[in-house]
């Protein structure tokens, strides 16, 4: 089978052959690369792509060798020819401490891991580590070696490399930190670079340039690069070739247009429509896989991923592995669909009908599907009649000039030295029933707003005017301790880290419980209290028999509706939510933000929903404001912000977000920010924006401190030239319509299968 | 990450602390023997054949006799516990007694013989003893030699570790009190209290202790008993000793504090005695437990260390340091070198203590794999 794939035009310089490492437990064999068989070719990029837990970057380290006890490399072979005149080495077979793998390492294939700052010692400058595995790889003199290192941080578009050489990781911010990490794994010119999740720790500013900077330098060096990601979006920015793994197993391998234009595998197809997509219409319901990856100790029978296929065939898929089956030259899948005895059976009874609708019967926690959303082609809930008469009633919350400063104390007296402004007046109303997006890079200020209005911090100045339907406002942030209880059930908040933000020590029910014994308006009689949480258990697609379980048996995604569960009990009006859906995988997130929608119209709720993901935004929010610097920069409704922005940092957030469609990569409209995000501690005078604003003027932006005016239908933008600034290049693209099947155009099974 | 098990889901913390302990080996095993010995240390009158009075002058310096089951001296076999008597031989010109193993001699020996009597507890007035000499008139049993003043090591051992096991103790309890309580007013309240607090442990941290213990050995009255003065002592030590305790408290607490389920919890309207005492604390109990156990070994070594200086404990108290104080002595150690055998209890019971700490400490946070 991999003769068939090695022989075509571009020559194979990787070639990973039933490759299989297991790591031998005290609970027993997990199989976290289970029969992988791919091939980089020489200059062109594969991405692997899958959901955690699914092998990816195993299989990474397994081809370096870099495998801990108790795992091991159990079989098959890794194939390994850097260029002709070699002979192809296995890998896999070479000792892992060996010479010869140290030189692969390093040398011949580069390496750049997640964590940027993380994987760079903060005990050495960043120039002392380049030059180390400079010289370590090459005879070069120190000397000759710094000089090389220079050139490599000016090739990797650091800015004053000579500066740069004596600085620490812990002086630079991650991007800069990927940069180095990028140049010390390209420094001896490898032909291969591995990147396993390179830009997902970073901003999506961040993230595109060093995409960039990674497509230029394969441009210049001609190396090949295996990116791993889990993010489809920049599977289409960066890949020419495309793997899909599922529970240690590739299912799918194809071009990178054709995944896109039509995937083969049902796993493929899932992840693809599971992503909301910044051209995607507002609050329609995404399509979630069912489910979760099951953990490799326990892999299903039959076809891993059986368990949560719309087209699985009982008897046929939990029973027999698939074969693998050559759909075209260069298009592979695993999957029954494509054997001969299933397309005979019927090739379109078992296929299309279970793809358009979501089984009733679904495994693992269950979304109740009552009323699909408030969406614009459905009846309206009764969040959309609020919304109708919100001109009426007025914003539920309204900040007005919040600020929230952080004192940085020094010396031995507590001196305050200087002041961080986090948030620098902001004002900002939340009407009821609907859901403002909060967007901006991280370090923007969004979270700090966020834990003011619930009041986790205590803000500077400023007032948070809190209105319930009929009552007096009240200004939240004059209230101390026992004042604030009633309104502390009211405005509730839903946190990121699914792990973090559930004590370890506690049950569910004494969780999700804590709330109703402890706020003035919950029950405080013990009894009911057990009823009210099964209830809630069951609201958020849970089953009522956990409560006594402890957080420590459920999953990320779970453990984000216990968070809901623990928000939602009681009963409140505004919910914080403080990127609930970043910290979870692509099929997951669409399941919560499913029942994040289902809940909004079930209980007439209204979301703050901050996020650095701007297409999750513009999925679920009715209305947006970006935040930069401690300032809001622009608001405005979703459709007209995404559509048409007017401030140029709106624009340029959205040009970073990558489009899930390869055929939309490349230059045009892209507008890059040069620099990081400044000091908040030291803002820049005037428009705390102009440092990196690719439109700067000499007039006012570096002098005037720009203030949010409104503009028509609610438009607000803080920006000296928002009116003569031409930015609606990124608009009036045409969106690519309904994903199309492998099946919707009868990809025939090649006969050679 | 671990495979999903159906009883793990409502596992408490405890359990999970459990499950993870009993893998350790080492500190199961530390733990079985700590097990024994304080269940020693508490029948320590019925375990030991002897009281610490019971001197035979006539046996000084016997050495170990050996515990036998069969006998076959007698030609045939018998069975039935004993051990062989000695024949003592004096060299008339050094008058230095040599004893040696009397092979045809048997004193039998039995499990619940009667001996001297004693009150268990000061409350159950026996005369039997876990083992001893089946003929209580007959000639005695040293089962680990005697002293030179004819004292059962056995016995003085067994009785001296009621001191020695339990007189740590209540250093570590009263170190663990001050060290949380105010490590946690220091972590949770921060600010100028947090100053004052830091200032506090950095000034203790600088009292060098050995000379500080010559001090109060000195200042402590005379006319207290020599328990007393100990427990004074180590008292006031202890009093210096939370500093460390005090610090990991106080560190625990500042990160706790930015943890998101304690924001969670505090959003949940909880206040701050429920939050510190219900929702913080509970977090890191288990590594509390862990370095206290590790505390006391420390507490055991400095009583050791001090008794055999001759600064802690002094005869006619019993404990594992005035046994050692014996062993001072090169000659003697030369003709009873058995007299070693009190340390090695220590060794036992210092090792056991540090590794059911180890085993504590990697089972500490169950959530962490």
């Amino acid at each position: 089978m991999s003769e068939d794939l090695m022989s075509p035009k571009t020559r194979a310089l990787l070639t990973i052959e039933d490759l299989r490492t297991y790591f031998h437990t005290g609970d027993g064999v997990v199989k976290a690369v289970d029969g992988v068989d791919l091939e980089v070719s020489a200059g062109k990029t594969l991405c692997v792509v899958g959901e955690s837990g699914c092998g990816k970057s195993m299989m990474a380290r397994s081809v370096l060798g870099l495998i801990e006890p108790p795992g091991r490399v159990e079989s098959g072979a890794i194939w390994w020819q850097p260029d002709l005149e070699r002979e192809h080495v296995d890998l896999a077979a070479l000792d892992p401490r060996g010479e010869r793998l140290r030189r692969v390492r390093g040398a011949e294939i580069g390496m750049v891991f997640q964590e940027p700052i993380a994987a760079l010692s903060p005990m050495y400058t960043i120039g002392a580590q380049l030059v180390e595995t400079i010289r370590l790889h090459s005879d070069l003199t120190a000397d000759e070696a710094k000089d090389r290192a220079i050139a490599e941080l000016a090739r990797v578009g650091i800015p004053q490399p000579h500066k740069r050489f004596d600085a620490y990781s812990f002086q630079l911010s991650g991007g800069m930190c990927q940069r180095v990490m990028i140049a010390i794994a390209l420094c001896c010119d490898p032909a291969l670079l591995i990147a396993d999740e390179p830009t997902t720790a970073l901003d999506v500013t961040t993230q595109a340039r060093i995409l960039d900077l990674l497509g230029e330098l394969q441009e210049q060096t001609g190396m090949a690069i295996m990116f791993i990601t889990h993010d489809m979006g920049v599977v289409a920015q960066v890949a020419d070739e495309v793997a899909v793994m599922y529970l240690g197993t590739v299912v799918e391998r194809a071009r990178v247009d054709d995944i896109f234009a039509s995937p083969a595998h049902p796993y493929t197809e899932a992840l693809l429509e599971s992503i909301p997509s910044l051209d995607d219409r507002r609050k329609s319901r995404l399509t979630a896989i069912a489910g979760m990856v099951p953990h490799p100790g326990d892999r299903p029978e039959g076809c891993g991923f059986h368990t949560r296929c719309r087209a699985a065939m009982p008897g046929l898929c939990d029973v027999e592995t698939p074969d693998r089956h050559q759909l075209e030259p260069d298009r592979l899948a695993v999957c029954h669909l494509y054997a001969p005895a299933a397309t005979d059976r019927d090739p379109l009874a078992t296929e299309h009908e279970p793809v358009e609708t979501v089984p009733p019967e679904r495994p693992g926690p269950v979304v109740p599907r009552t009323t699909a959303g408030s969406g614009d082609t459905d009846v309206p809930g009764p969040a959309e009649e609020i919304s109708a008469v919100d001109g009426a009633v007025g914003p539920l919350l309204t900040v007005s000039d919040l600020r929230v400063h952080f004192r940085v104390k020094h010396g031995l007296l507590r001196r305050t030295a200087w002041e961080v402004k986090a948030v620098a007046g902001v004002d900002l109303e939340i009407r009821p029933g609907e859901t403002l997006g909060l967007v901006g890079e991280s370090g923007c200020g969004k979270s700090t707003l966020g834990r003011a209005i619930v009041r986790a911090l205590e803000p500077t100045a400023g007032a948070i005017w809190y209105r319930d339907s009929g009552s007096e406002p009240v200004d939240l942030s004059t209230l101390r301790g026992r004042q604030l209880l009633p309104y502390q059930g009211k405005i509730r908040m839903i946190f990121q880290d699914p792990f973090g933000s559930l004590n370890p020590r506690k049950t569910l029910l004494q969780i999700i419980g804590e709330p109703l014994r402890r706020l003035p308006n919950g029950v405080r009689s013990d009894s009911s209290v057990p009823d009210r949480v099964a209830e809630m258990l069951r609201t958020v697609g849970l089953r009522p028999e956990y409560m006594s379980r402890y957080p420590h048996a459920f999953s990320g995604g779970e453990r984000q509706r216990i968070n809901i569960a623990r928000a939602l009990i009681t009963q409140p009006r505004l919910v914080i939510a403080d990127e609930a859906v970043s910290a979870l995988d692509v099929s997951i997130r669409a399941q919560i933000l499913n029942l994040l929608s289902e809940l909004q119209a079930d209980m007439d709720l209204t979301y703050l929903f901050i996020s650095h993901d701007l297409s999750v935004v513009r999925h679920v929010c009715d209305r947006v404001a970006v935040m930069h610097l401690g300032n809001i920069v622009e608001q405005a409704e979703t459709d007209r912000l995404f559509d048409a922005p007017r401030h140029p940092y709106t624009t340029a957030l959205l040009s970073a977000v990558p489009v899930p469609d390869p055929r939309r990569r490349g230059g045009e409209g892209r507008i890059r920010l040069d620099g990081e995000l400044p000091d908040p501690s030291d803002p820049p005078s005037g428009c705390v924006f102009h440092t990196r604003c690719p439109y700067l003027r000499e007039e006012r932006c570096t002098s005037d401190v720009p203030v949010l005016v409104s503009g028509p239908d609610d438009h607000r933008v803080a920006c000296h030239h928002a009116g003569d600034l031409d930015l609606t290049r990124l608009s009036g693209e045409e969106s690519p319509g309904r994903i199309a099947t492998a099946r919707d155009i009868r990809l025939v099974p090649s006969k050679e299968m | 990450m671990t495979q999903p098990h159906p009883a793990r889901h409502s596992a408490s913390q405890w359990r999970l602390v459990w499950w993870r302990f009993r893998r350790h080996r080492l500190a199961m095993a530390g733990a079985v023997v700590l097990a024994v010995a304080y269940l020693v240390a508490l029948f320590a009158e019925f375990v030991a054949p002897y009281s610490t009075e019971y001197q035979q002058v006539g046996y000084g310096g016997a050495p170990p006799q050996v515990l036998k089951v069969v006998d076959t001296s007698p030609d045939g076999w018998d069975w039935g516990l004993y051990v062989n008597g000695y024949t003592d031989h004096v060299d008339q010109e050094t008058l230095e007694i040599t004893y040696e193993v009397d092979h045809e001699q048997r004193v039998p020996v039995r499990f619940f013989a009667e001996g001297e009597s004693y009150k268990l507890f000061g409350l159950f007035e026996t005369d039997r003893h876990l083992i001893g000499p089946a003929d209580p008139e007959g000639p005695p049993v040293f089962f680990l030699g005697a002293t030179a003043n004819g004292y059962d090591l056995f016995s003085r051992i067994v009785h001296g570790a009621r001191v020695s096991l339990t007189i740590g103790l209540v250093g570590v309890a009263a170190s663990f009190v001050i060290g949380v309580v105010l490590g946690g007013i220091s972590g949770y309240v921060g600010g100028w209290v947090d100053t004052v607090i830091q200032r506090l442990i950095e000034f203790f941290m600088s009292i060098p202790t050995l000379p500080l213990w010559l001090g109060l050995a000195a200042a402590v009255p005379t006319d207290w008993g020599p328990m007393q003065r100990y427990f004074t002592i180590t008292v006031i030590l202890s009093a210096i000793a939370w500093t460390d305790l005090a610090r990991v408290v106080r560190g625990r607490f500042m990160a706790l504090r930015e943890e998101d389920f304690v924001t969670a919890t505090a959003l949940d309207g909880v206040g701050p005695p429920r939050l510190i005492f219900g929702h913080m604390l509970p977090s890191f109990t288990s590594h509390l437990i862990a370095s206290t156990t590790l505390a006391i070994p420390a507490m055991i070594l400095a009583e050791t260390a001090l008794s055999f200086l001759g600064l802690g404990l002094r005869a006619p108290a019993v404990s594992w340091g005035t046994l050692l104080e014996e062993a001072q002595n090169f000659a003697t150690l030369q003709a009873a070198p058995w007299l070693l055998l009190p340390g090695a209890a220590v060794v036992v019971v210092v090792l056991s203590f540090n590794f059911v700490g180890d085993g504590l400490r990697d089972a500490a946070d169950p959530y962490k794999s």
